[in-house]
This record gives C-alpha cells, sequence and structure tokens, in this order.
C-alpha cells in the first residue's frame, strides 16, 4: 500500500497538485505567468493547438483531456485564446468530475488581467484542495511508467534491467507498469505477442508496430527494419534487431502483456499488471503520452544522462552508469551502477528503485520536480517515430 | 546516492567484475570491458561468481558464450531469445553477427 489522495473517479494522486494548461501556443506566455505565481500548480504548455487536422486534432483533443485528468492533479486551470476552445476542453474534464476554471484572453481582451484571474482562479483551487490529506490506498491504484532516454552501453546491462526487476517487484505487489515508444520494441513484437494474455492483445501489439512502420514509410524512410540495428549498434556489441529491442523491453519486467492503447489514450488496469502505449520513441513525446494515460510516475533510466520529465507525473532518474552517476549527482533519483563493478547484483539495483518509487508514491519528491524543469510535448503523427 | 567527486569518475567495471549473465538462463555473458584473448575472467549470474576462460578477443559490451551453443541452437540474453547459432559456438568464444543470425 501506499499514502495517496483519492479522487472522485477512484483514481489515486501520488500528488495534490493543480495543473495550468495553455491550449494554443499563444497563451503559452500567460499560463507561464500564472504557474510561477501561484505555490502548488505545475504548467503543460501547447506547441501547436490551432487548426490541426485529422489525427493530430484527435491525438492533441486525447492528450490534453488525458493530462488534465491525470490522478496527480485536484483541479486544472485552462488558458486559451478564446472561451469557445477552452469550453471543448472544460466539458468533458468537469464531467469527469475533476474542478476544472476556464480563462479567456478575449473575454478580458488585456494580458494583465487575464493573468490575474488566472492567478486568483488558480490560487482558490489550490487552496480548497489543500485540505485534502493522503490517506491509505492499494498499490492496485499505482501506474508506473517505464521509461529510457540517453541509453549507451549501460542501459541494456546495468539501468533496465534493473528497472525491469523494480517493475516486476510492483506488479507483484498488485501495481501496473506501462511501456511506451512503439519503435523501440520493434524486432521484440512477437516476443511480447507470445507474452500477451489473449490474441486481441497480440494482435494489437504487432498492429501497433506495422502502424507505426507505415507512417515511417509515408515520412520518406523505406525500411526501418534493415538499417536496424545500425552499424554503430553492431560495433557496439548488439547482434540482432531483437536483441536490440529487448534491451529496451526488459525495463519493463517479466509479466504477461495485459492490453495495448493508443497514444494517451487512458491506461485502464483492469487486471493491474503489464500494459504497452504506443508513443513517438523521443522521450518527452513519450512521456505526454504516460502522463495523459494515467501514470502517477515514471521511472526514467539514461547512460548519458537526459534532463526531461514530465511536469504532471514525478520522474524519477536513474542510471547504471558511473560516470553519469558520478557527474548527475545532483539530477539522478537512483544510481544502480554498482551492478557494472559487480558489488551490486540486478535485484538488488532493482530494489533500490522499488524503495524509491514507494517513497515518491508517499510524497518525496525527485529532483526534476524541485527545478521544475518538467517539459510536456504532444507527439504529431508523421512527423516522427 | 553517494556524493562523489565528479572530478574523478570511477571507471566502467571497477575491479573484479569482467561480465554479466543478464539472466539466470542466458547462455551468454555481456562483457563490462575489452577482453583479451586466452585470459579467464570474472562473470557474475545473479549472487554467483564465476570464472571462465576466454579464447577469443571480447571487445566491451559484446558477447561471450558461458555454455556450449550448438548449430542452430537458440541464443539468450535477457532470458530471451535474441538470435540462433549458425555454427556450433563452444564456451569462451565471441557471440556475434559472424555466428548468429536473426
Amino acid at each position: 500500500m501506499f499514502f495517496g489522495y483519492p479522487r472522485s473517479d477512484g483514481s489515486v494522486g501520488v500528488r495534490n497538485r493543480i495543473g495550468i494548461i495553455s491550449l494554443m501556443d499563444n497563451c503559452n506566455g500567460l499560463a507561464q505567468k500564472i504557474n510561477q505565481n501561484v505555490r502548488g500548480t505545475d504548467l503543460v504548455t501547447d506547441l501547436f493547438g490551432r487548426k490541426l487536422i485529422g489525427r493530430n486534432h484527435e491525438m492533441r483533443l486525447k492528450a490534453i483531456h488525458g493530462m488534465a485528468m491525470n490522478p496527480n492533479l485536484a483541479g486544472v486551470v485552462l488558458i486559451s485564446l478564446h472561451s469557445t476552445s477552452t469550453d471543448t476542453f472544460a466539458g468533458p474534464i468537469a464531467a469527469a468530475g475533476k474542478d476544472v476554471e476556464c480563462i479567456a484572453f478575449q473575454d478580458e481582451c488585456s494580458t494583465w488581467r487575464t493573468v490575474e484571474k488566472g492567478i486568483v482562479a488558480a490560487a482558490k483551487l489550490v487552496r480548497k484542495h489543500s485540505a485534502t490529506q493522503r490517506s491509505e490506498q492499494p498499490l492496485s491504484k499505482l501506474i508506473f511508467g517505464v521509461e529510457c532516454g540517453g541509453s549507451d552501453f549501460s542501459s541494456g546491462i546495468s539501468g533496465n534491467p534493473a528497472l525491469g526487476h523494480a517493475a516486476d517487484l510492483l506488479m507483484d505487489a498488485g501495481g501496473s507498469v506501462v511501456l511506451s515508444e512503439t519503435a523501440e520494441i520493434m524486432g521484440a513484437e512477437h516476443l511480447l505477442a507470445e507474452r500477451s494474455v489473449n490474441q486481441d492483445v497480440a494482435a494489437k501489439i504487432v498492429q501497433a508496430i506495422a502502424d507505426m512502420e507505415e507512417m515511417s514509410r509515408m515520412g520518406g524512410v523505406e525500411d526501418i527494419r534493415k538499417t536496424n540495428p545500425s552499424a554503430d549498434n553492431i560495433k557496439g556489441g548488439l547482434t540482432t534487431l531483437a536483441e536490440k529491442a529487448l534491451g529496451a523491453v526488459k525495463k519493463a519486467g517479466t509479466k504477461p502483456l495485459q492490453g495495448v492503447v493508443d497514444y494517451c489514450e487512458p491506461v485502464v488496469p483492469e487486471p493491474p499488471g503489464f500494459y504497452f502505449m504506443s508513443t513517438p520513441a523521443p522521450a518527452c513525446e513519450s512521456m505526454t503520452g504516460l502522463a495523459a494515460g494515467g501514470a502517477q510516475i515514471i521511472g526514467f533510466n539514461t547512460g548519458l544522462g537526459q534532463p526531461s520529465s514530465h511536469p504532471f507525473s514525478p520522474t524519477i532518474k536513474i542510471t547504471g552508469n558511473p560516470h553519469a552517476a558520478a557527474r548527475g549527482f545532483d539530477d539522478l533519483d537512483v544510481d544502480v551502477s554498482e551492478i557494472m563493478s559487480g558489488s551490486m547484483t540486478i535485484e538488488e539495483g532493482g530494489q533500490l528503485i522499488y524503495d524509491e518509487l514507494l517513497r515518491v508514491a508517499n510524497g518525496q519528491y525527485t529532483y526534476t520536480e524541485l527545478y521544475e524543469t518538467g517539459q510536456s510535448t504532444i507527439g504529431v503523427a508523421g512527423a516522427s517515430f | 546516492m553517494p556524493e562523489n567527486d565528479p572530478a574523478s569518475p570511477p571507471s566502467i567495471g571497477g575491479d573484479a567484475l569482467d561480465a554479466i549473465v543478464i539472466s539466470e538462463n542466458d547462455n551468454i555473458a555481456v562483457c563490462l570491458r575489452d577482453i583479451d584473448a586466452n585470459i579467464e575472467i570474472s562473470i557474475r549470474r545473479g549472487q554467483e561468481m564465476f570464472s571462465l576462460a576466454v579464447v577469443d578477443p571480447i571487445p566491451r559490451g559484446h558477447k561471450v558464450a558461458v555454455r556450449q551453443i550448438a548449430e542452430g541452437d537458440k541464443v539468450l540474453k535477457y532470458g530471451e531469445v535474441i538470435g540462433q547459432a549458425s555454427k556450433s559456438i563452444g564456451v569462451g568464444n565471441h557471440v556475434h553477427v559472424h555466428n548468429v543470425v536473426d
């Protein structure tokens, strides 16, 4: 069990924050001013937000709704150019039982009146929800996203296997784990299909890879399978595509695959266990998907160092590389690099990560939360994979 | 997290360990340093440490066979099949693209 904040939809937050979400790029600066002036708020800005069409429009709707619904948020303040756009999002968020306030620039036609209105609205929400206390919750309410970035030689040997062991410990205790980054698992999809609980899930994981390959062909990349493992990968010791993919898949543990969800769709952990979300491979886009899917915490393994974290989902930075551990002492939350010197087993490293995960679930800050360096990016279909 | 001195990062590999068997049933170990041919190396598998006579020179990050792998046998890493031996691979031999196929 852990101590978290129960929400009206049955989910449980490990934080009790108010999200400040900009719905258009032209309002990012206003949203930033509101965030800077109210303690207890976290900011998500948007790079596009206007005139998107088709799949990208749908992805953005799901991403913003999903992030607003993240259990770590007690409420949200939406900032946009006009009320047509704030209302589009506010209706479904309110209907789902979450407090939401809308701030539209054109209602005020003034930077400072808009910001002032946003600050007061945010402060009222923070003040109201600060009365909520943590209570005892089962680990079945916890969704843990697993991520890696800035990968190197150590990632597949120490960091990812240790993170995978932590994932197994969490699932053994009743929790759920979400793996993402579709391009990274290419070559291991047959193994994930074999690990699937039924044919439907197996078909979905194979389809997710096929969709990603089709999208990359549309983007002008003829056959990404043929160029993987790359000459550099082979020089580094990776022999087959399956081996490369398994190094990434390993961080999600060894349990059966319970379900596959599309980008930014909610992960409904019924039953709890191992899930996959189809996302772009870059960390910010991927973690935006995980946060929108409802992951309250993300575990992020890095070999070379990587600064990203999600503003709404505390991100535990892990390394299995002794050089990164020594240089990143002000950034990395868990050091499992002793696996590389032989003084720590993979299982001991996994236990360290699991212990940290429970501490963070109970309220301990991660470094990136304290530095407020979180960044959210909604993926763009066809532009990257 | 220990308070490390950023000016003198420790070297990868430390003093004792040369290679790791990542999952119990793997028939390969991953080398943590460049290994010369015909030397004894120290390998960790879970709680257990054992030594193995290496035949080929093996670069850091590459794989060494810790069990005899017959032609057609599965090569196991992470407890999963990463490929198939295209020829017989003896204990201590380098396991890579020259003797493994998809």
